[in-house]
């Protein structure tokens, strides 16, 4: 479902390659968890198959859509939620969900949105106060309610529980499964090791753009993710 | 679209500057409406009052003669007579030409508040009423008074300056960019429905500010016509801005960043060009010094009055069907001096006036040129036009007085000269003054010339969107 194929990208300003020669493909229901230090390549990866970046060499798909020459109808298969989810102040958290939803090009009654902002967790108090008043972890909720509301077939999280305090961040941990379980496939960029030996099918760790590592569920289970991670970086 | 547009009008609703910055203007637009309005009642009241001044002293040179017919008074001065062209000329003849006023005068003033609109023209030299010794107001000049024409010239720029500056670059900063560039949506018709609804609704509340400002202050409805023009040519000068506006904020990375963009293409486009271009035009055509030519005038006066008799000799060998025919000697010496001294007066200030009038005609030539470079001398310059207050209309109307002087001075001539017994009152020339018709190409031209860089911009802004 989210694909990248020999993908490369070199920023005029670097030296060196931000992505170098990736392959890696998320199949649906799979959560494949990227880690690896700031400047690893993840989140350009991300914003590859989200048709931000356009990669110099190499592919990125979305269902087998090129991003670069389907922008739209990829876009349409794909949600996303940053790190910071960055919303309209001046807006309700219901009208924000409104705002994306319509832009995506769904219409929902008033009641739906609200179930929406639920199942991402969201205080129904919440719910009609400006976002404006709202912490990183409400608007992130809000962030994650968009996602579910485009009711795409993959989602491309970049360090989602960043700033989370422990029980959001294990609520989202649910949230992932379950939309794993309906058949989402999942690509999420993340230095958190614990969420991503918890919640990942796979884990991918980045270094100078290549991966270095890729864990399947199995290896997951008996390797001390940790020191992988550490010896990966001293090498 | 539609769903954009509708999308859009949620954040317009809560856009506090757009709707600060839309009041605003509307009321600088009302408030230049009423002061065009009230200057141009005031300039009618003024040509009334003297147009009403000169029928009375017509009307009282009829009843005069006819009564000093039946019962002459006894000792009367010639000058007083009106049955004496001295005196009808002196005491009665109060003709005035006037610059008619445009219906749509309100919407631009100009320098109509600076140049006379009504001269009382004489068989004197020109030089003795036509009172143009360029007494300008430098900050005036510079500002324009606070018409309708001055809102849409300075003000509205900085209003769409105000509203569209920001409308990419709040996004990007705000970090809702890379949300909404998440969508499937293009980014370059999101932007154009955020661009299209606020100048549709800025520039149509615009219009119809203007349309009700106008009756409702009491323009004349015959000139709606006019005003609907020029509110087609502010509207395409309301694009332009809103044009530019989308192509700074596509290649801005920060809102200041494009404001300060913005509002630099303001100061060159309203400010600096116009004012570098009079610079320029001063420069290269320089109008000769009024007053080396006021003192040469002076200087012509006196000599052609120490020389009087002299020029009265030779005006008459000129112009020998003028001669005095079996008149008493002398009687006529005073005014036949004076037509000879104001013959060669005139004769003295034709090329200087000559010259003042070819380098104007020289800078208004180059202005016409020019003014296709800023679209802010565009809609001035068709501003003026529509409101007949533009300098050509105005040197026009200066020929025409030229035309009426000559007219008067030939028609006096032999009437003070033989001292005729004087009932020409209806014969006594006129202000011939018409109006070109309406050009409808120019205005068609000024339109093209503010929608095609328009245009242009908004094609090189749909190319450049994004993070």
């Amino acid at each position: 479902m989210l694909t990248t194929e020999a993908l490369t990208k070199r920023f005029p300003s670097a030296a060196a390659l931000a992505v170098d020669n990736l392959t890696l493909n998320v199949a649906p229901g799979e959560l494949f968890a990227l880690l690896g230090p700031n400047g690893a390549g993840k989140t350009t990866t991300i914003n590859c198959l989200l048709g931000f970046v356009t990669p110099d060499a190499g592919r990125a798909l979305i269902d087998g859509l090129d991003v670069t020459r389907e922008p739209l109808e990829t876009k349409r298969r794909v949600a996303y939620i940053p790190e910071q989810v960055n919303l309209y102040g001046y807006f309700s958290g219901v009208e924000n969900l409104a705002y994306f939803s319509e832009l995506a090009g769904h219409r929902y009654p008033d009641a739906g949105l609200r179930k929406f902002l639920a199942v991402a967790g969201l205080e129904p108090a919440a719910h009609d106060r400006r976002v404006a008043g709202y912490s990183k972890g409400m608007r992130q909720k809000v962030g994650i309610a968009i996602a579910l509301a485009k009711q795409a077939k993959a989602l491309l999280l970049d360090e989602p529980t960043s700033g989370l305090d422990p029980s959001a961040s294990h609520e989202f941990s649910q949230l992932l499964h379950q939309l794993r379980e309906q058949g989402l496939a999942i690509l999420m960029a993340t230095h958190d090791l614990f969420r991503a030996k918890q919640d990942a099918t796979r884990v991918g760790i980045m270094r100078h753009g290549r991966l270095a590592h890729i864990l399947t569920a199995d290896e997951l289970g008996h390797t001390d993710l940790e020191k992988l991670y550490l010896e990966t970086m001293g090498n | 679209m539609p769903t954009l547009l509708r999308l859009e009008w949620r954040h317009v609703r809560r856009d506090l500057a757009f709707w600060l910055a839309t009041l605003l203007l509307v009321a600088a637009l009302i408030y230049g409406l009423a002061n065009g309005l009230a200057w141009t009642r005031f300039q009618a009241s003024t040509i009334r009052q003297a147009e009403t001044l000169a029928a009375e002293r017509l009307a009282a040179a009829r009843t005069d003669a006819a009564k000093f017919d039946q019962a002459p008074p006894a000792n009367l001065s010639p000058n007083l007579d009106p049955r004496d062209t001295r005196g009808f000329e002196f005491n009665y003849l109060r003709r005035f030409a006037v610059l008619p006023q445009a219906p749509a005068a309100a919407l631009a003033v100009g320098q109509s508040d600076l140049l006379p609109s009504l001269h009382r023209v004489t068989y004197r030299p020109r030089d003795s009423f036509l009172h143009n010794y360029e007494i300008e107001n430098p900050l005036r000049l510079m500002l324009g008074r606070f018409d309708a024409t001055f809102v849409a010239l300075y003000l509205l720029p900085l209003a769409v300056i105000v509203i569209a500056h920001g409308l990419l670059a709040r996004e990007r900063a705000g970090g809702t960019l890379a949300l909404l560039q998440a969508q499937p949506l293009s980014l370059t018709r999101w932007l154009a429905a955020r661009f299209f609804l606020r100048g549709g609704i800025l520039l149509g509340v615009f219009a119809v500010a203007t349309w009700a400002g106008w009756l409702g202050l009491g323009g004349a409805p015959s000139a709606l016509g006019a005003v609907t023009v020029w509110l087609a040519l502010v509207l395409a000068y309301g694009a332009f801005w809103f044009a530019l506006a989308w192509f700074v904020a596509s290649h801005s990375t920060s809102a200041s960043g494009s404001a300060l963009s913005l509002a630099a293409t303001w100061l060159f486009f309203v400010i600096l060009f116009p004012a570098g271009l009079n610079l320029a035009l001063t420069q290269l055509y320089p109008p000769p010094s009024r007053a080396a030519f006021q003192d040469e005038l002076r200087e012509g006066t006196d000599d052609a009055s120490r020389r009087g008799s002299q020029l009265l000799a030779q005006y008459l060998e000129d112009h020998p069907e003028l001669a005095p025919a079996g008149k008493p000697g002398n009687e006529n010496d005073f005014f036949r001096v004076r037509f000879a001294v104001n013959a060669e007066v005139e004769r003295l200030a034709a090329p200087l006036r000559a010259a003042f009038t070819a380098q104007l005609g020289r800078q208004q030539t180059a202005i016409e040129h020019l003014r296709w470079l800023s679209p802010t001398l565009v809609l001035h310059h068709e501003s003026l036009v529509l409101a007949g207050t533009d300098r050509a209309r105005h040197q026009r109307w200066l020929a025409a007085i030229g035309d009426l002087h000559t007219r008067t001075v030939d028609f006096f001539a032999p009437r003070l000269l033989r001292s005729a017994n004087f009932r020409d009152y209806d014969q006594v020339p006129a202000l011939d003054f018409r109006e070109p018709p309406p050009q409808r190409i120019a205005f068609l031209a000024a339109l093209a010339a503010l929608l095609i860089p328009a245009s242009a911009l908004l094609l090189l802004s749909g190319r450049r969107v994004g993070l």
